[in-house]
């Protein structure tokens, strides 16, 4: 149950007319800005955090994260400093084991090799929500049910907890691969299923050429599909929103118009001035399933 | 505010009117009565009757209504309408009288019959500028996409008229946003013209009579909208006798019925079309349970009760729908109605009564499945209006009237579908706003050479309850964190009210009767914005009232003109330039969210804007070769300052930190040449060819990795621009020999974007779908290739 109705009418404006050509651009390089990516999650396991730069867009080349590795990186819990995200050369990641605390405010503290200080907003580590069963189906039919022609269906069923403000963002793991692609954001506030049962609740779907791919590549010849359920803040969510608006809600008559997308990390001491980003929390809940065609 | 207007009419009267009376006391009569075609009934709008010993005369009303008052002598009336032969009457005006006036179509006439016609100078003579009218029949020898005659991609081909892009739903007038056009069916407002997402409007060319577009210089009459009024006028249908017209094409086909009811008394016209791209859907394997069509259906009906009383119900209803099997559906449409009585006080007063009933609902939603869904959103506006035309002498006439137009406001709903729906009911709150207006103008010839123009409006706007208001933090809305308290309003009560002034005044000054000088001042007020973020408007834009937190928006607009006819009018030229400035204009914050919000002033944000330019056109009214060159340079650009409150620093910033920046509308230059050439009887081709600077964008800043994407970062609006637009279409149109034949047909054929321009309709960014570590900019082409057509028109 997407709600995502400028989505359908992309989907739809496309078919109905257009052609997309790529044409050579050529950008300015921008100012160097700090770039911002982890979370801290409410699992006991080791977290990640990636500091970059603000390229030209057109650079083409992988993101350089050893740009700041002497940065000194910390966790701050409810306004403490708690403990110190280390940089491992060898994933060019700043590393932390911890285990957030349902209902603490988190936030990272980054000062720079420069001595410019960032710190981030601090955000609610929410009380998880489980899913309470999660399975595949297999549609034989030729082209899938949908227009996005999906062959595998990962469905669940979850209870939705009473009061409005709960937010969700689901997260999908094919054997171990994170989805990542914008087209696989997926989250959506409480007010439409608040206090409901959420039964036979689509949460992702392959084509069955994907789904062979996958299980040739598997070691064991599985395809095992893992849903992580995420309860995430309003202020999370809508920068969730912003992200997929500027990367999927595009390329066609009813595209939204480019936007900033502003973050939660500020220069300390200066509310203007943001860094590139978002550092959240991730009260989450998992369950896989095993996919056999 | 009684005063004021007090104030204005005593003016009116004293300065301007009563003067110009005076000078007239002697004994005299009137002449009054409709100028029709004569060989349907229809009434003729904007047919002249000119005095020839005086050089003067009079105009028919959109009624087709004229009156001349004069001293006792004898005259030579002249009475004149384009495509049609003149008709000359001479008598001595010794008694009041009515006379009807007959005229016959020049294509109905041997050739050797046809009289031609009187001066066509009306350019000059009249004090309106700013105004675009095109005839139906010029409109269908435009070529266009698919062959199929539309009248709003037609005026976009006049100066100071655009769209954000090819397909794109509504149009832009001299810097104004779709929203601030008033589009009237017959007097029913039309809240969104498109079908098929922007690429037709809603106008059936076989029901439409007569089509004006007021750019500037705004008759006091209309009111509601900061930038122009299109006033489109259904046809009456054929009272004389029975008869049909239809044409089939390759995307939809037409047919429209009229005739009598009663012969010379009552008529009637129905006309409809529809797509038929889902037939075609339903006989494939994979798309034979998906739907997309649309359809429109006009209907009318006139009775000329007696030569003092007419009375005419006409109504509109059009839907567009789509489908995907079980998966998806959605469907939108506009329903109009209205009544309304023309009846002849006396000879000088004509007094029209109207009303209105107009409704614009879409839904969507998943029809089945345990997510099944429906949203739905609606606005209904109901009005009535009491109009008067006060034909004072053949040099003044006052218009005169009252309007009262209730809006009702249905944001949107969704609600589950099924016995138990997973899904939980959702309203945003519903708004109603009530418009009293009042208005008077006057038009008025003060010598030969120096006409006036001049008029107020009035309108108090009410945003009434039932409503829940929120009331926030800092005085202003920011975010829905920030709401201390809820003020609830009982249903009459009222939330906000804003009133004002709208001045309209024009001038033209006669050099000669070749050519003259005109100039015109409006002031216009706005109370209903709508609210769209995309760059093409979508159908399922919701329209918000000014309230509490959402002020009316204001313009006021300037311009000077040049006429000129060369060659005795077979040429015309006009120039003008404007300026207008705006206030209270909405644009949103970045990523605002804007469907299914209680809470929409907390997206919103209000600025200043301004437009100004030059319009050039020049034109070819008569012979085998017809047409125009129309050129516009403008600039276009808005200022949102933004406010300060708490830390919500995005909007404490506005856009662009404050300073100018261009609309998405906003478009240097605008070049359309249209030529048509009558070869023979049988044979005409037309063409015409566009250029246009390309629409302002947003190119990123720079680009960063998060989350596995690579996102662009965007931060200054519209400081770049996409590459130019130019297009060439031409048709041939070929009319099959009458007289071998039970009815009128003609065959046409064409091509759209002759040499397959790739016109880029915007510039995104975006990662490779083949390889997600590239980026690209990626250019969105709407037809970027030649589109033939052919259509299949008759008539009998």
């Amino acid at each position: 149950m997407k709600f995502n109705i400028y989505a359908f009418i992309l989907l739809l404006a496309i078919s109905l007319t257009s052609c997309t050509d790529v044409i050579d651009l050529t950008l300015d390089d921008p100012e160097p800005v700090l770039v911002v990516d982890g979370y801290i999650s409410n699992i006991d396991t080791i977290q990640y955090l990636k500091l970059s730069s603000l390229e030209n867009y057109f650079s083409q080349q992988a993101p350089n994260y050893a740009i700041y590795k002497t940065a000194k990186v910390y966790l701050i819990e409810n306004g403490i400093r708690v403990d110190t995200f280390i940089y491992e050369p060898t994933t060019t990641q700043f590393e932390i084991r911890y285990e957030g605390i349902v209902a603490n405010e988190y936030q990272v503290d980054i000062t720079l090799p420069d001595g410019t200080r960032y710190i981030s907003a601090a955000e609610l580590m929410e009380d998880p929500v489980p899913i309470d069963s999660l399975w595949a189906e297999i549609n034989e039919s030729p082209g899938g049910p949908g227009p996005q022609g999906e062959d595998v269906v990962v469905l669940m069923n979850t209870m939705e907890p009473a009061g409005i403000g709960d937010n969700y963002q689901w997260k999908t793991y094919v054997n171990e691969e994170y989805q990542n692609a914008a087209f696989d954001l997926f989250f959506v506030d409480d007010r439409f299923v608040d206090g409901q049962p959420v039964n036979d609740f689509e949460v992702f779907g392959m084509s069955g050429k994907k789904y062979d791919e996958y299980k040739a590549d598997s070691p064991n010849g599985k395809v095992i599909v893992r849903i992580e359920q995420i309860k995430i803040t309003y202020r999370y969510l809508n920068y969730l929103e912003l992200v997929f608006q500027q990367l999927v809600q595009i390329g066609s008559p009813f595209a939204a118009p480019p936007a900033e997308i502003r973050g939660n990390i500020y220069k300390q001491g200066e509310n203007e001035v943001l860094a590139l980003g978002f550092f959240y929390t991730a009260s989450l809940d998992s369950k896989s399933v095993d996919i056999e065609k | 505010m009684k005063l004021i207007i007090h104030s204005f009419l005593t003016l009116l009267i004293i300065g301007f009117i009563s003067p110009a009376l005076a000078q007239e006391k002697a004994e005299k009569y009137t002449l009054s009565g409709y100028v029709r075609d004569a060989t349907t009934g229809e009434d003729l709008i904007g047919a002249t009757i000119k005095v020839q010993q005086l050089g003067t005369g009079a105009a028919t009303n959109v009624y087709g209504f004229y009156s001349l008052t004069l001293k006792k002598e004898f005259y030579t009336f002249e009475v004149s309408y384009i495509g049609y032969q003149s008709f000359i009457d001479s008598f001595t005006l010794d008694h009041s009288k009515t006379l009807n006036f007959s005229l016959t179509p020049s294509d109905q006439m041997l050739e050797e019959f046809v009289v031609s016609a009187v001066r066509d100078d009306r350019n000059i003579t009249d004090v309106q500028m700013s105004v675009e009218k095109m005839s139906i029949s010029t409109i269908k020898d435009i070529p266009q996409l698919l062959g199929e005659a539309d009248i709003i991609k037609s005026i976009q081909l006049r100066p100071g008229v655009t769209s954000v892009g090819e397909g794109a739903s509504g149009f832009n007038v001299r810097g104004g946003n779709i929203d601030q056009n008033l589009i009237l069916l017959d007097e029913s407002p039309i809240f969104n013209s498109s079908h098929l997402f922007g690429f037709f409007s809603v106008f059936n060319p076989d029901a439409i009579k007569d089509v004006t577009l007021y750019k500037g210089g705004i008759p006091s009459k209309y009111g509601g909208r900061l930038s122009s009024v299109m006033d489109v006028r259904q046809r009456d249908g054929n009272d004389k006798k029975f008869s049909a017209r239809g044409g089939l094409g390759l995307l939809f086909s037409r047919l429209t019925l009229e005739g009598p009811l009663v012969k010379d008394k009552v008529s009637f016209l129905v006309s409809g079309r529809r797509s038929y791209a889902d037939l075609f859907l339903k006989l494939t394997e994979d798309f034979k349970d998906n739907s997309a069509y649309f359809y429109d259906f006009n209907a009318k009906v006139s009775w000329k009760i007696n030569d003092k009383n007419r009375l005419f119900a006409s109504g509109y209803f059009g839907k567009d729908v789509f489908g995907f099997g079980e998966d998806f559906n959605m469907k939108w449409g506009n329903a109009t109605g209205n009544l309304r009585w023309n009846h002849i006080i006396n000879d000088k007063l004509f007094v029209n009564v109207t009303g209105v009933y107009s409704d614009y609902s879409y839904s969507l939603g998943v029809p089945s499945g345990a997510s099944a869904f429906e949203w739905s959103s609606r606005i209904i506006n109901t009005e009535g209006k009491v109009d008067f035309s006060h034909f004072l002498s053949p040099k003044i006439t006052l218009d005169y009237g009252v309007e009262y137009q209730n809006y009702q406001f249905y944001p949107g709903e969704v609600k589950g579908l099924g016995d138990n729906p997973n899904i939980n009911t959702i309203t945003v709150q519903k708004e109603t706003a009530i418009m009293p207006s009042i208005y008077v103008g006057s038009t008025h010839e003060v010598t030969k050479k120096l006409k006036l123009q001049y008029g107020l409006r009035y309108t108090h706007y009410f945003n009434v309850g039932p409503y829940n208001l929120d009331i926030y933090k800092y005085g202003v809305p920011t975010v829905k964190e920030d709401i201390t308290e809820v003020v609830n309003y009982q249903k009459g009560e009222v939330v906000a009210q804003f009133g004002g002034l709208e001045p309209r005044f024009a001038v033209n000054y006669m050099l000669s009767n070749k050519n003259s000088i005109k100039a015109s001042y409006q002031r216009t007020k706005q109370y209903l914005h709508l609210i769209s973020n995309t760059t093409s408007a979508t159908p399922i834009d919701i329209w918000k009232p000014a309230g509490y937190y959402v002020d009316p928006a204001t313009a006021d607009q300037v311009a000077l003109g040049y006429f000129r006819n060369f060659k005795n009018n077979v040429y015309e030229l006009s120039t003008e330039i404007y300026y207008k400035d705006m206030r209270n204009l909405v644009d949103y914050r970045n990523g605002a969210e804007l469907l299914l919000n209680d809470n929409i002033e907390t997206e919103l944000l209000s600025g200043d804007g301004n437009s100004y330019g030059l319009e050039l056109m020049i034109s070819k009214k008569k012979g085998n070769l017809t047409g125009w060159i129309a050129y516009t340079l403008s600039r276009t650009t808005m200022q949102v300052e933004g406010f300060v409150a708490g830390d919500y620093t995005a909007a404490a910033n506005g856009i662009n930190e404050g300073k100018p920046y261009a609309t998405n509308w906003d478009k240097t230059h605008d070049l359309a040449v249209v030529a048509m050439y009558e070869i023979s009887d049988k044979w005409k081709v037309s063409g015409n060819f566009i250029f246009m600077t390309g629409r302002p964008a947003t190119y990123p800043n720079g680009g960063y990795a998060w989350d596995g994407k690579v996102i662009p970062d965007y931060r200054t609006r519209n400081a770049a621009r996409i590459p130019s637009t130019h297009r060439l279409d031409f048709s041939a149109t070929y009319t099959f020999d009458k007289e071998k034949r039970a009815w009128d047909s003609s065959l046409s054929f064409g091509l759209y974007n002759a040499y397959g321009n790739k016109n880029p309709y915007s510039i995104y960014f975006a990662q490779s779908t083949e390889n997600p570590v590239l980026t690209e900019a990626k250019q969105l082409s709407i037809i970027g290739i030649p589109v033939p057509f052919v259509t299949y028109n008759f008539k009998f």
